[in-house]
């Protein structure tokens, strides 16, 4: 296969490739039916229905071309192989050329309307050259086929009258009825008289038919580029559609990698969501994600419309509630107003968008949410399934200066809350019935037990089941999230080993630990049990300058702390305890900070992995 | 931290206000150092002292054994639970005079 040139759009080959073959195979369905008319005739001449005269001659010279077209064609017309390349199209036309040509020699009075089907076909490949290549052949074929047939062909009334004879022997025998040589004889001594029955063939037979054939020409070009302008656009059309299809499909992605896609699934929540655009894009929109180390924000909106334009400004809105929320970190009633606010700005469109935000306290279980015109959340709590009902603001992007007001509810270990769009609502089926907070409350109330991981998948199937044979109408969008009381934290943070970071990390702790009820006396222990540890680090691992990480996480019974450095190899916990009942004077202070980590903690671990010195404290509780 | 400052005659009385660690140890080393020439008493008033670590230990020795050799004292005045806890635990309680 010939390499694509780069300039030209692959589209562009594949179409006119496409119509190529079509006229390749149109072509030889037409050198088909050709060869059949000629074998009909072939017949009326053996069995003497026509008279043509010397018929031996005609009968022998009408096979060949017959057996060309029928045995060419009928190999070619299925292996694609031949039939998709270029050079093809020239073979076939010249086999229907030379057909149309042996007509002409054996028919010279009806063979001009076959000239000029050759023009007509040759057009169907929307090509001007190949359409004046085969013009070229008919005018020379044409001539070459009259002259050839006032020797050979049937006796033409255009050429030599219906009162030509030819007197042979003293006999008067019809021109139509004589031989080769005995035509040659004849036509040469009229021409000695002054009848150039040559030259009034070539003015009077071959000149006319061929400007009917160059008219036939014309138009069929006219046609043909018509018919290729056609082609062109659809070209455009086609390119445009697949250029569109493949920045829709970019949009599609981009969306679909702004929405979470893995879920929490520990001890702590489970969550799980999706988004089912009605079109590539939607207009929906759901998130979460940790505003600190104990507070989650869950996000559901639905922008107004559908497609690209909803798509766009569902971006615009996600982004901004979410770096609000982290950000402001506000209530969630002023989070939405000031996304409001923004919104509103520049809204040119006039779209709107509801929506639901809810931050979860990952400890207490305290959910406080602010509702923008959005569906309420269904709620699983205490073995009821219930929605939600809380005071719905109005949706973002409508006026500038509207308040949310927050509202909140505890939850308790285990319990669940479903958000979703109206596309979960507003599912139609084939009866034109809505699916309905009602089916949406029972389907709830029956799976509700299952994880967040199924129960959604199992939601989208049933929406699948109700609306069969439906398009589906509305982006269907759905988050659920289960609270597991106890909440553990898992928390690194990455400190400059210096003693000038040493606040930094008491507030680090002191904030963490207080979250998780650690009495004031606690904390001041702990605190100083870190100092030990992290001083240690900051003098003793780096030449220069370096990093260690803390990191933090509980369980219900224990505290752990972690201490990650690069610095040089070093186990502090090697180094003998000092002796605390020694006097003033035997003192040495090396060694006391470690001692009293050690002290202080219920459990010391020195380890040294991959090039890490990694120190764990861990501190049981005591109830 | 928070330094106050008394001193009568050859006894220098400080009290310390917030966290005595591995930062404000080695400020309050830098401004006592000078006065601390003809101090042979020194007596820290830890009531308000709300933290206590090994860096604030080690100046609690150095200058104790200071002052013993001038032939004075060092004492601890209404130290925490906290910052008491940390004396216990690191035997400083046994050779430092504390007073509840």
């Amino acid at each position: 296969m010939a390499p694509i040139r780069s300039h030209r759009p692959q589209i562009d080959i594949e179409i006119l490739r496409k119509n190529e073959i079509d006229a390749n195979k149109a072509l030889i369905r037409g050198s088909l039916f050709t060869a059949a008319v000629l074998v009909i005739l072939l017949i009326c001449y053996a069995t003497g229905a026509f008279k043509a005269s010397p018929r031996v001659l005609l009968n022998n010279y009408i096979f060949f071309p017959i057996i060309i077209v029928v045995l060419g064609t009928t190999f070619f017309y299925h292996n694609t192989r031949f039939i998709a390349k270029p050079g093809f199209k020239y073979f076939l036309l010249s086999q229907y050329v030379i057909v149309i040509f042996s007509l002409n020699v054996l028919l010279p009075k009806h063979a001009v309307l076959g000239w000029a089907i050759c023009i007509v076909v040759a057009s169907l490949y929307f090509n001007p050259k190949v359409t004046m290549v085969t013009f070229g052949s008919v005018a020379v074929l044409m001539i070459l086929g009259i002259y050839l047939g006032m020797f050979y062909g049937e006796w033409d009334a255009n050429i030599m009258n219906a009162n030509d004879f030819i007197t042979l022997d003293g006999a008067q025998i019809p021109v139509g009825e004589t031989t080769f040589a005995q035509r040659v004889a004849w036509l040469s001594s009229l021409r000695a008289n002054g009848n150039n029955r040559y030259l009034l063939a070539f003015l009077y037979y071959y000149l006319p038919r061929l400007l009917i054939i160059a008219i036939v020409t014309f138009i069929s070009s006219a046609l043909a580029n018509r018919a290729a302008r056609v082609l062109k656009d659809e070209i455009n059309i086609a390119k445009t559609n697949e250029k569109m299809q493949g920045e829709l499909e970019v949009a599609r992605s981009i969306q679909a990698s702004v929405l979470p896609t893995t879920f929490p699934n520990n001890d702590k929540e489970r969550v799980y969501g999706m988004m089912d655009p009605a079109k590539e894009v939607g207009g929906d929109f759901y998130d979460y994600f940790y505003i600190d180390d104990t507070h989650i924000a869950f996000v559901i909106g639905d922008v107004s419309g559908k497609g690209v334009p909803a798509a766009l400004f569902m971006m615009k809105t996600e982004t901004l509630v979410k770096s609000l929320a982290t950000s402001l970190r506000a209530d969630t009633a002023t989070i939405l107003e000031r996304c409001n606010t923004a919104l509103c700005t520049n809204n040119e469109a006039s779209m709107f968008v509801t929506c639901w935000l809810g931050i979860l306290d990952t400890v207490t279980g305290e959910l406080r949410y602010a509702n923008a015109g959005h569906n309420d959340p269904l709620l699983y709590s205490g073995g009821k399934t219930y929605y939600l009902k809380g005071f719905h603001g109005m949706v973002l992007g409508g006026f500038r200066t509207v308040k949310y007001r927050e509202e909140s509810v505890r939850l308790q270990q285990g319990d669940k809350f479903i958000l979703y769009t109206d596309g979960v609502t507003e599912a139609h089926n084939a009866q034109n019935e809505l699916f309905g907070e009602r089916r949406l409350l029972e389907f709830a109330s029956n799976h509700i037990q299952d994880g967040a991981d199924q129960f959604v998948p199992h939601l989208r199937e049933e929406l699948t089941r109700f609306s069969e044979g439906i398009e589906q109408f509305d982006d269907i969008t759905m988050l659920m999230v289960e609270f597991h009381k106890g909440a553990n934290i898992a928390s690194s943070r990455i400190f400059k080993a210096d003693t000038s970071e040493l606040n930094n990390l008491f507030n680090y702790s002191s904030s963490l630990l207080e979250i998780l009820n650690f009495s004031k006396r606690d904390i001041t222990m702990i605190n100083t049990a870190l100092e030990e540890v992290f001083v240690n680090v900051a003098k003793y691992a780096y030449q220069g300058e370096g990093a260690v990480e803390v990191s933090l996480s509980n369980d219900q019974d224990s505290i752990r702390f972690v201490f990650k450095d690069e610095g040089t190899p070093f186990n502090p916990l090697e180094n003998p305890d000092p002796k605390i009942t020694a006097s003033s004077d035997e003192r040495e202070i090396g060694g006391l900070g470690i001692y009293m980590a050690k002290t202080i903690m219920d459990e010391v671990l020195y380890e040294y992995t991959d090039h890490h010195n990694v120190l764990t404290l861990v501190k049981r509780r005591k109830y | 931290m928070e330094v106050i400052r008394q001193k009568e005659g050859k006894t220098l009385a400080v009290t310390l206000k917030g966290r005595l660690n591995a930062n404000t140890a080695p400020l309050l080393e830098k401004e006592l150092f000078p006065d601390l020439d003809d101090v042979c008493n020194l007596r820290f008033d830890f009531s308000q002292l709300e933290y206590l670590s090994s860096a604030g230990l080690r100046l609690l020795l150095i200058w104790f054994k200071a002052m013993v050799d001038k032939g004075g004292s060092l004492r601890v005045l209404h130290p925490r639970p906290e910052v008491m806890e940390i004396l216990e635990m690191t035997g400083f309680v046994t050779f430092l005079p504390i007073e509840a």
